[in-house]
């Protein structure tokens, strides 16, 4: 996929998987993975970049293995931010969406 | 590269920030390598994984709103100095390069664009003087026929001038529509005040003649000579039912082809039908969906 598509979703995508539960990095890039293919050491800075902004908040829990994991959750502000983002989103798809449809309709 | 070394240097590149922000991130591909370790890949994959180092520690300091040209060389210190001074004595150079490259870019065309901006100065002037002596304004275009540009710029000139206009004729129509739609208001209900009272008056008159049948009826079988009278005022009372029908109707009719006549609007602003026909769109598009 186009790496400018990419890179203008994956934030929508990354609010919505912690929005879902609360995770820690590793399991948060697999997730993404899921979605998208994305460069896996991108997605470390993203979550940097929106605990600093205030929507995501970070907490340290035990595993069973290994070190103690930070985990990443959504904020209120988190949540009204992604859901912007998502009314964005579906906006930018649907004109983009429809505009194609038209060059279709003329052809 | 193993993973020691990829975290000394990706903290090589990170040097400007804070050190418990270095510690947070690193730790976070740290684990991230430690946890593809346990899935059975070697610290070189995952680390590849990662992409090339520059690129992510860019990253990484726009998260942090640092620009990344700052921290380009990264500058590790001891293990840099020795091996790959030439490396970035080069790219130095390199660098030096491309700011002078782009700062004298800059200067033309900053120069370009005052020219420009002259240029054009001058020329709307010009077309200003000339306006007067010029009629049809296609001719101005051909007299200040010098090089592509002076045509474009009066040309986009006029553009403005003319939506300026259109902007004023769109203006004046919309106030003239409403004055419109309010003298057609007042005309309205007039004529259907006029039409009311029509319909109620002849009504009236057929109640009366209504009553007047109703007497000459029980009149009649005791010989009084009144059936010329009874034929009158049946028809009399007929003719008073219709007209006050037929004036109902004209209210009614008359409401109809106003609202019909508003909507399609003798002054109809074009701008709005195309609104309107954007949004029916939207909305079939909507349903189609």
């Amino acid at each position: 996929m186009n790496p400018q598509f990419k890179k203008g979703v994956l934030e929508l995508i990354v609010l919505e998987s912690v929005r879902k539960k609360d995770m820690y990095g590793y399991e948060l890039v697999e997730e993404v993975s899921r979605v998208i293919d994305v460069n896996e050491g991108t997605i470390y800075p993203l979550l940097k970049r929106l605990t600093n902004e205030h929507y995501f908040e970070t907490y340290l829990r035990e595993s069973s293995e290994g070190p103690p994991r930070k985990y990443y959750h959504l904020t209120a502000a988190g949540i009204l931010y992604r859901d912007s983002l998502e009314a964005e989103w579906d906006e930018f798809q649907m004109r983009v969406s429809r505009f194609l449809k038209e060059g279709k309709g003329h052809e | 590269m193993n993973k020691e070394t990829f975290l000394e240097e990706l903290r090589g590149y990170l040097r400007i920030l804070e050190d418990q922000e270095q510690e947070d991130i690193l730790a976070e591909y740290a684990q991230h390598i430690d946890m593809k370790l346990q899935k059975g890949l070697s610290e070189e994959e995952a680390i590849r994984d990662f992409g090339p180092m520059r690129e992510l520690a860019a990253e990484i300091l726009e998260a942090y709103h640092v620009k990344p040209e700052f921290d380009k060389k990264p500058s590790a210190g001891k293990v840099d100095w020795k091996g790959t001074g030439m490396a970035d004595t080069g790219k130095w150079f390199r660098k030096a390069k491309s700011i002078l490259k782009s700062k004298t870019m800059a200067v033309i065309e900053g120069i370009r664009r005052g020219y420009h901006w002259i240029g054009k100065k001058c020329l709307s002037l010009a077309a200003f003087l000339w306006k007067p002596f010029s009629r049809p304004r296609t001719k101005a275009k051909n007299t200040i026929e010098g090089d592509l540009h002076n045509v474009e710029t009066v040309k986009i000139e006029q553009r403005t001038k003319k939506s300026f206009f259109t902007a004023l004729l769109k203006g004046i129509a919309t106030v003239w529509n409403w004055l419109w739609a309010f003298c057609i208001w007042w005309i309205r209900l007039f004529w259907n005040l006029l039409w009311l009272f029509m319909t109620l008056f002849f009504g009236g008159m057929a109640l009366i003649t209504l009553a007047g049948v109703g007497t000459i009826l029980v009149l009649l079988p005791q010989g009084y000579p009144m059936v010329g009278m009874l034929l009158i005022c049946l028809g009399a009372m007929l003719c008073l039912g219709t007209l006050s029908c037929g004036s109902y109707s004209l209210i009614l009719h008359r409401k109809k082809e106003m609202s019909e006549g508003e909507t399609e609007g003798a002054f109809g602003d074009v701008a709005e039908h195309e609104l309107d026909n954007g949004t029916e769109t939207e909305e079939n598009y909507e349903k189609d969906v």
